[in-house]
């Protein structure tokens, strides 16, 4: 991997994956940053986008502006604590459907050591226990921001030879109705006396999820996040084609929702909201049931555009065991085994902010360009 | 040939107050802690108000007043031994609990007398002892370190010769937090349960590797 | 009794009927840790529980427990322990037939997280209703040492908590969450 720093006036975006999700680093100018999601590089314990700035000798205490969080469960935050306490400087942002009396309940049940090993609720546990900590210690980051429609995260300046560009970083989801039914979610997730104890399972729908829109000079980002596409106009990417505000102008470079998902194409994305063959990027997801992407979606990226990466190969690959005695257990007792998340690869584009010159994509790891056949 | 573990096993000890005869194998399996026939088949050596101690397939009770310990050799049981401490502490989350250890043990096989003395050397220098005593030999080291994190506390190890094998050496890592010193605090419980939830694989790799990193001492002296 | 025999007993864990008055027993383990006092008796590999430990200490005391003190080169074997080859922390995510799918993150050995499709016959009958997504148990592979010889055994478990209560369930009034985000 290039261990150089982006220049001063260089923008870059950086997806790394998979790794149960995905984690995402803007450089917005000038050594600022900003991180999205967390996810830990297999056998790594230490969340992938910030390994990669303390690679390239980035202060991290300082220079990481903002830290989005765009999910709540386990696949996208894994290591955000530790995000958010090394990024001493970074204001954070959740989704605005967490400012819920039921996800309150969820946290005091299953957060802060009642439930051995770790967990997406346990993540944002944590994230509240330094937010307690900061505002002991009367540090001036001790509050989240959350994350709505329309709403401005983070604003800055950069300017080069003279002339200021403006950066700016917009959310624009969740909905209001996203946020009323994922009330109703985190309820039904609250236990029942007399159960067994267990890990809170992913939710099936991403509605809450937060999708950003990143505005740097005229250089515009759709970072997807998992939203899908539903069948309520007032949830999902309807409504943000439909009513969001922040959306000026066509962005270059969409982080591709939901892994590639047939459930997260919405063919007015590509119409309304992304400028002509644009850089599409993605990271693939493998657990369970879900495969993501499948082929039929590699080809649609393919035909969609022509500037499509993903970070590593899709699919699971048969695991074939190095010891002899497990293997022979493990086969008597499974019907299969695969490995999950087998590559690990970052894909990174750096543009000259005031004009886009030497604007190039360089590919890491397992990173490979999606091409038509 | 590197230094081979025989055996291992972990243990984890509370210093508290506790009502020993509680602690009888058909009430961790009332409440889940154990299978029923775990506790059926458990060996009871004995339940009284000032001592319990039993044993099953894979784990040793061991509680006096002051003192709780359970433990295990069996390493496919470490995780539901740590388990297994978490939900007694979610029982009894009102019993005081001031000090709790986390310990791993380990039989190394040395494989060799010369290795074995090397050891002893290399710990105990006999140079300072030879003009004191005839034949000095090692029996017993015990070196305390303080904590590498936040939590008060600290490391002990204990080396001494193996009482298992010929030629072995014995390792105990304990790892010793101090939960609370106020005698009114009732929080001791809710620390110790936070610490095993998240600083368990922690525990369990530095004991792993301050072992092994001793028991390799006597090569290549 | 002679501390031959008390350190016998104490040693070897012999079975007792439940219950039994443990008059006898803490008498005899007592007359052993005075007399292990007294002496001094921590000779090489003996530590007996309490004798010689330190006031409020946590260290153990289950494994190095042994007759060293009156016969230093003699070993003593195990009943049986267990090592494990492969050890995984498994979550369950979905259930169908007779399997059941879950993820498998190494603690021991092969260290990539695996995904793996289980028959649910390999799981011991009465842990079974453990068997829901989000359920989390342990599979080691690994070689079970007993005196009568080796064999190869592998442990799967699930996780056993207390069962969530109506008194932690009860919808009393939740953490004031406004707290942590800007006005």
């Amino acid at each position: 991997m290039s261990s150089n720093v982006p220049k001063d006036d260089e923008l870059e975006v950086s997806i790394f994956g998979p790794g149960y999700g995905e984690a995402i680093a803007l450089h917005t100018g000038f050594g600022k940053w900003i991180l999205v999601d967390s996810c830990l590089q297999p056998t790594l314990t230490k969340p992938a986008h910030l390994q990669y700035l303390e690679d390239l000798k980035v202060d991290i205490a300082s220079a990481v502006k903002l830290i989005v969080v765009t999910h709540w469960h386990d696949d996208h935050i894994q290591g955000m604590s530790t995000l958010v306490r090394e990024c001493k400087s970074a204001e954070i942002v959740v989704s605005g459907a967490l400012r819920s009396e039921h996800f309150s309940e969820l946290l005091r049940l299953y957060g802060k050591g009642t439930f051995p090993g770790s967990s997406g609720v346990t993540e944002f546990s944590n994230v509240f226990r330094i937010l307690d900590e900061r505002k002991a210690k009367g540090t001036r980051i001790n509050v989240a921001k959350l994350a709505v429609p329309d709403k401005l995260l983070y604003k800055d300046q950069v300017r080069l030879n003279g002339t200021e560009y403006q950066v700016e970083i917009h959310s624009l989801s969740p909905s209001d109705s996203a946020i009323i039914s994922a009330q109703l979610d985190f309820q039904q997730r609250i236990p029942e006396p007399g159960t067994h104890r267990k890990r809170i399972v992913s939710p099936s729908t991403n509605n809450t999820s937060v999708v950003l829109w990143a505005t740097i000079g005229d250089f515009r980002i759709l970072l997807g996040s998992d939203l899908e596409k539903t069948n309520d106009p007032k949830t999902g990417w309807k409504v943000i084609i439909n009513e969001c505000k922040a959306i000026q102008g066509k962005a270059s470079v969409y982080k591709v929702a939901h892994h590639g998902a047939y459930s997260s194409h919405d063919p007015d994305i590509w119409r309304e909201l992304l400028s002509d063959r644009p850089i599409a990027v993605l990271s693939p997801y493998m657990v369970g049931d879900n495969c993501l992407p499948v082929e039929k979606d590699l080809k649609r990226l393919a035909d969609l555009t022509p500037n499509a990466y993903i970070t590593a190969v899709p699919g699971k690959k048969r695991f074939r065991i190095s010891d002899r005695v497990v293997r022979d257990m493990v086969e008597s007792a499974t019907k299969s085994i695969s490995s999950v998340n087998t590559g690990w690869g970052q894909i990174r584009l750096r543009r000259n902010i005031k004009d886009g010159a030497d604007g190039r994509i360089e590919l890491f790891g397992d990173a490979y360009q999606i091409v038509a056949n | 040939m590197p230094p081979q573990i025989q055996v291992q096993g972990v243990s984890i000890v509370l210093i508290g107050s506790f009502n020993p005869a509680i602690f009888q194998p058909s009430w961790f399996a009332l409440h889940n802690l154990l299978r029923s026939e775990e506790a059926d088949a458990a060996t009871i050596d004995i339940i009284h108000p000032d001592v319990a101690h039993f044993k099953t397939e894979w784990l040793e009770v061991n509680i006096v007043r002051d003192r709780f310990q359970i433990s295990t050799v069996q390493e496919s049981y470490y995780e539901a031994l740590r388990d297994l401490a978490v939900g007694i502490l979610m029982l009894l989350s009102h019993t005081p609990v001031k000090v709790m250890g986390i310990n791993r043990d380990f039989h190394f096989d040395l494989a060799s007398e010369e290795t074995w003395h090397a050891l002893g050397h290399r710990l105990v220098p006999k140079g300072d002892w030879n003009p004191l005593l005839k034949n000095p030999g090692m029996e017993a080291l015990v070196v305390k370190g303080i904590r590498p994190d936040a939590f008060e506390g600290y490391i002990r190890v204990t080396v001494q010769p193996s009482g298992r094998i010929k030629y072995g050496v014995f390792i105990e890592v304990n790892d010793h937090y101090v939960l609370t010193r106020d005698e009114k605090e009732v929080d001791g419980s809710d620390k110790a349960r936070l610490i095993l939830s998240e600083r368990w694989s922690e525990s369990m790799q530095r004991g792993s590797e301050i072992a092994q990193a001793i028991a390799k001492l006597g090569e290549n002296v | 009794m002679s501390i031959t025999q008390a350190s016998q007993l104490a040693s070897e864990n012999v079975t007792r009927d439940t219950n039994i008055t443990s008059s006898e027993t803490i008498q005899i383990d007592r007359k052993f840790q005075k007399e292990s006092l007294l002496t001094g008796a921590n000779a090489s590999g003996f530590n007996f529980t309490g004798a010689t430990k330190q006031i409020g200490s946590t260290e153990g005391t289950h494994l190095q427990l042994g007759e060293l003190a009156f016969s230093p080169r003699k070993t003593m074997p195990f009943r049986e322990y267990f090592k494990a080859i492969q050890k995984w922390e498994g979550k369950v995510i979905s259930l169908s037939g007779d399997t059941f799918k879950a993820t498998l993150s190494s603690l021991v050995g092969d260290k990539l997280d695996q995904e793996a499709e289980i028959y649910i016959e390999d799981v011991t009958p009465d842990e079974r209703p453990y068997i829901e997504p989000g359920a989390i148990f342990y599979w080691s592979i690994g070689y079970l040492e007993r005196p009568s010889g080796r064999r190869r055994e592998s442990v799967l478990r699930f996780q056993r908590l207390p069962e969530w209560t109506s008194g932690e369930v009860k919808k009393e009034a939740p953490k004031d969450l406004t707290i942590y985000f800007e006005k």
